[in-house]
């Protein structure tokens, strides 16, 4: 056949269409053809015609009619030719990706009933629109996405899964969902299309409140995004919440908010404070449009523990982020175990009145590392924080860890490690091996002796930022030797000197490890030397008060853990227990089975509001879930068409009616031409009368 | 050969017998009484005696009485020219049964009623056929009849007026006439029966038309083709058309029928669905044609 002929019809269409001119010549043969009717005489007969002959109009028209039939049947083909055709929001393309956006934004009333309906209502007015043929997907994705349906035909089942979404107090994140989309729809279309990769049209439902994303190669599908949501829409959301106790005065608690408005207008509000369900106080607060604005509510008194929760007295659209909340629980100590030969300094650091209140503190010997108390009691983590001051461990322990001199181990569990090294795969064999067999993961070095000295370095810069070093100058800072620092995978460097990194802190499984390669004081031919004079500075103390705030496990700030929904949380229990139980705001209650790192992680942080924890039936702590998002508060949609969104190199425009297609109506003209060509037929054979 | 008339429609015409209204002259005795005077046994009426007479009539009674000579006057009864003519013109072919099968079964059912009754029949036909009509008297000439009956076909060209006219030049006596004819003659018909009356014969005009011609049922794009003549007429059947011929041909038969009732000619108007028997027995004798 001819290349380039695109063939429309199939066969049997093709056959239909053929037999239409012959059927017009049979009928036109038909007309020409009067059949001749012996009779007796025509006398009477001409005698009626003349007489008819003289009056009828109808007559006239009655013979002209099939004449009009004829006209209208070309006029029927022309008008079918010139392809006459309306815009109208339907469906280009075969293949469809539905990306249905069920974030918290997605809950604002500003489109009713919700965003989210909205956008399921189009989704399913679009479905409704698919002819056989085309096959669609579904995927539903806040933070994270989800095929709600696989590639399908069947409608039916589109639709129910449409049904089935779920809007939730989840952030935006465009990537996984785009990444999905792209996969799914390769998995599903492998090896349909000659060009590669799946094509189609991608349909993005969404307010368009995530950042423009990088790294994702879309293929063949089309993208177009379909901004929901009204853009007149007017909010004000809470993206902070936080106490803090006051430094002298334990009973007293300081609240700070922020409130952001992403409306054009300027809002003046109520903002009430509840404490365990009963308001305590009330402001008055003005927000300017389009800003966010910082208030606190004077000191609460009497306020050990309890759960806060701040209202938004305002009607907008979005009511997710009206409400926050807060845990006030009682300081606890963290509890910390300092393994020393003998270290004046730092034993008075951690001795002070401040440390006192931030934990409580241990000391051993190097000697108790040995003994089996000591290790079932770093595994099962009855410490919040063990600090080696020239011993290291065996095993790594169920805590955080500090050292100063020395190099941490490699594993939690040395038999672990092993144990990995023999059933890694054969390309990660040798890698495992030696990493089994490493000294330390903060070093190249096989053995302790190996390890890279640095003497007299000069320290260059600490990390101000981290909370380790607030407040702690050391730009003067004298030391006579350190190891010198490879960081772990996710290391930071605390300390840099003109030879390199001689502290860091790096993230081991939950818990954090800070390695300082040099001692406060050694030992040196039985003779007790000072390595260094930082025990001699003003940020000495301050290390160490940080030290034990930041990794002493206590709970000095009185608002407990807050998570986003959907953040996965690591619960810790107080004793070794294998599951804890968790009674989340909507009453259920889950329980959690312990994990891998001796934390027992949570994930059902979906709804927003206070989780509360237990240990064997007794309360073991609470933990708040917040949306805190400036970008989901600010319910403004996207504008698709002046910030378009950037998914790598391309631009996702928006259209309004998505892409104003042709419904063609040539088809239903030409069926009607042939309905008619079909009435004149039976109207001359049958003969019919008017 | 069909039997033009069947045996009880037959046994059901002895019975009839034909009747003019005006009494005629016939030449033979028939069981007429006419009002020609002459031998018969029922005396009639007297006349003077004038040399010549034939002496055996003279009533000696009357003489004896009057001293006068008259001559006795007899009833004589006389028998019935019965004339039936048909038109076998090319239209009268047509129908079902054909008007000609329809006209000669009429025909024999009125002829045999005549030859019952010892009538004198003839059947002429407006165009000449191949056998010469031949006058019939009597019962034992019924097969005679039913013989040229059914030879008799039909032919065109002689217009209706042409062969009334040579029928009367052919036969000139008196009697009763029946036309069986459908009187569609582009010539009209009206100079053809002008020339029966003429003759001062009893006319029975029975206008015999098929069903096709008094409902047709035509439709669509036709052209009609006259068999007589070969004109050709184009219609379009519809419904008003239909209803236009069926006014134009109520208004031929009321014509016929107003010509024929004020000449005192009868009329007659007779389908072909009407069966012979239904016809001669029932309309027939409600005319007056038959008894």
């Amino acid at each position: 056949m001819l290349p380039n002929f695109i063939n429309m019809l199939s066969g049997w269409q093709w056959a239909l269409l053929g037999l239409i001119p012959p059927a017009i010549v049979a009928l036109y043969f038909l007309k020409l053809r009067r059949e001749p009717l012996e009779v007796p005489s025509t006398y009477l007969w001409r005698k009626s015609i003349e007489d008819l002959h003289v009056n009828s109009f109808w007559q006239k028209l009655r013979k002209n009619l099939l004449l009009l039939l004829q006209l209208l049947l070309v006029l029927l083909v022309m008008l079918a030719l010139l392809r006459p055709s309306w815009r109208s929001s339907s469906l280009v393309g075969n293949r469809f990706v539905f990306l249905i956006d069920n974030s918290a934004s997605m809950s604002a009333t500003d489109v009713s009933p919700t965003r989210l309906e909205n956008a399921k209502q189009q989704v399913r007015a679009l479905v409704e629109q698919m002819a056989s043929g085309d096959k669609a997907m579904v995927i539903s994705f806040s933070d994270g996405a989800s095929v709600v349906q696989e590639y399908t035909e069947n409608r039916r089942l589109l639709q129910r899964a449409i049904d089935g979404i779920q809007p939730t107090e989840h952030a935006t994140a465009l990537l996984p969902a785009l990444k999905l989309a792209a996969g799914a729809a390769e998995s599903s279309e492998a090896g349909s299309d000659t060009n590669g990769g799946a094509s189609g049209t991608l349909y993005l439902f969404s307010d368009g409140k995530f950042p423009n994303v990088e790294d994702v190669v879309l293929g063949n599908l089309k993208p177009v995004f379909v901004p929901v949501g009204n853009d007149e829409a007017k909010n004000v959301g809470i993206i902070a919440f936080n106490t803090k106790r006051h430094e002298t005065d334990a009973d007293q608690v300081q609240v700070f908010f922020q409130l952001a408005n992403s409306g054009d207008k300027d809002e003046e509000l109520d903002v009430a404070l509840f404490r365990d369900n009963q308001e305590v106080d009330a402001k008055r607060v003005k927000v300017p449009a389009g800003k966010t604005v910082g208030d606190d509510f004077p000191p609460l008194r009497g306020a050990a523990e309890g759960i806060l929760r701040l209202e938004l007295r305002h009607k907008d659209p979005l009511a997710l982020d009206n409400k926050a909340y807060a845990v006030l629980e009682t300081p606890r100590r963290g509890r910390v175990l300092f393994v020393t030969p003998g270290n004046e300094p730092v034993q008075w650091a951690l001795s002070t009145l401040e440390a006192q209140v931030r934990a409580e503190l241990t000391i051993v010997s190097p000697d108790a590392l040995t003994t089996a108390d000591h290790q079932k009691a770093a595994a099962a983590g009855n410490y919040d924080l063990i600090i080696y001051d020239r011993c290291r461990p065996e095993v790594m322990p169920q805590a955080n860890t500090l050292f100063l001199g020395r190099l941490p181990p490699v594993a939690t569990e040395v038999g672990k490690v092993i144990e990995a090294a023999k059933t890694a795969p054969a390309g990660e064999k040798q890698a495992a091996k030696k990493l089994s067999h490493a000294y330390s993961l903060w070093t190249q070095a096989a053995t302790a002796s190996e390890v890279p000295v640095a003497k007299l370095p000069q320290v260059l810069d600490t990390d101000r930022n981290h909370p380790l070093m607030q407040l702690v100058e050391l730009s003067e800072l004298f030391i006579g030797s350190s190891l010198l620092l490879d960081l772990p995978p996710g290391g930071k460097s605390l300390l840099e000197t003109t030879k390199g990194p001689v502290a860091g802190i790096a993230p081991r499984d939950g818990f954090e490890d800070v390695v300082f390669g040099f001692d406060i004081i050694t030992e040196e031919g039985g003779e007790r030397l000072f390595n260094t004079d930082w025990w001699r500075k003003q940020s000495f103390p301050s290390f160490w008060l940080n030290v034990l705030s930041y990794l002493g496990g206590g709970t000095q700030s009185q608002t407990a853990l807050s998570v986003r929904p959907g953040e996965l949380v690591r619960l810790r229990s107080l004793t070794p227990v294998k599951q804890l139980e968790v009674l989340m705001p909507n009453a259920r209650r889950v329980k959690v089975a312990k994990g891998k790192s001796n934390d027992f992680p949570f994930t059902q942080t979906d709804q927003q509001g206070v989780y509360q924890f237990y240990e064997a039936d007794k309360p073991a702590g609470r933990f708040a879930v917040n949306l805190f998002d400036a970008s989901e508060s600010d319910i403004l949609p996207r504008d698709g068409l002046e910030n378009p969104i950037q998914v790598g190199p391309m631009e996702i425009t928006s259209s309004a009616n998505f892409e104003a297609t042709r419904q063609e109506t040539w088809k239903i003209l030409l069926i009607l031409a042939l309905l008619l060509l079909l009435l004149e037929w039976y109207i001359y054979n049958r003969r019919v009368y008017i | 050969m069909d039997q033009l008339l069947s045996p009880e429609l037959m046994h059901r015409l002895e019975r009839l017998e034909l009747v003019s209204r005006k009494m005629f002259l016939g030449r033979m005795k028939g069981e007429r009484r006419s009002k020609r005077k002459g031998q018969s046994v029922e005396f009639a009426d007297f006349r003077n005696y004038t040399p010549g007479d034939d002496l055996r009539f003279i009533d000696w009674n009357l003489y004896a009485r009057l001293d006068k000579l008259f001559l006795k006057l007899f009833m004589e009864e006389e028998d019935l020219h019965f004339y039936v003519v048909l038109d076998t013109s090319a239209s009268m072919d047509f129908g079902t049964p054909t008007k000609l099968e329809y006209a000669k079964q009429l025909a024999a059912a009125l002829c045999f009623v005549g030859l019952v009754r010892a009538d004198r029949v003839k059947v002429e036909t407006l165009s000449p056929g191949k056998l010469p009509s031949p006058i019939l008297r009597g019962r034992r000439s019924t097969w005679r009849l039913f013989e040229y009956l059914q030879q008799i076909e039909s032919s065109g060209g002689t217009s209706l007026a042409e062969g009334v006219k040579s029928f009367c030049v052919r036969n000139s006596g008196k009697g009763i006439v029946v036309l069986i004819s459908d009187l569609m003659d582009k010539q009209g018909y009206e100079s053809a029966l002008r020339y029966l009356l003429a003759q001062q014969m009893d006319v029975y005009v029975i206008h015999t038309l098929s069903a096709e011609e008094l409902d047709p049922d035509v439709k669509g794009d036709l052209k009609l083709v006259d068999v007589e003549d070969g004109d050709m007429a184009e219609i379009t059947a519809s419904a008003p058309l239909l209803k236009r011929y069926r006014q134009t041909l109520n208004a031929f038969v009321d014509g016929a029928r107003q010509f024929c009732t004020r000449r005192g000619m009868n009329y007659v108007l007779a389908s072909n669905q009407v069966p012979v028997d239904q016809l001669v027995a029932s309309y027939l004798r409600k005319r007056g044609l038959v008894r």
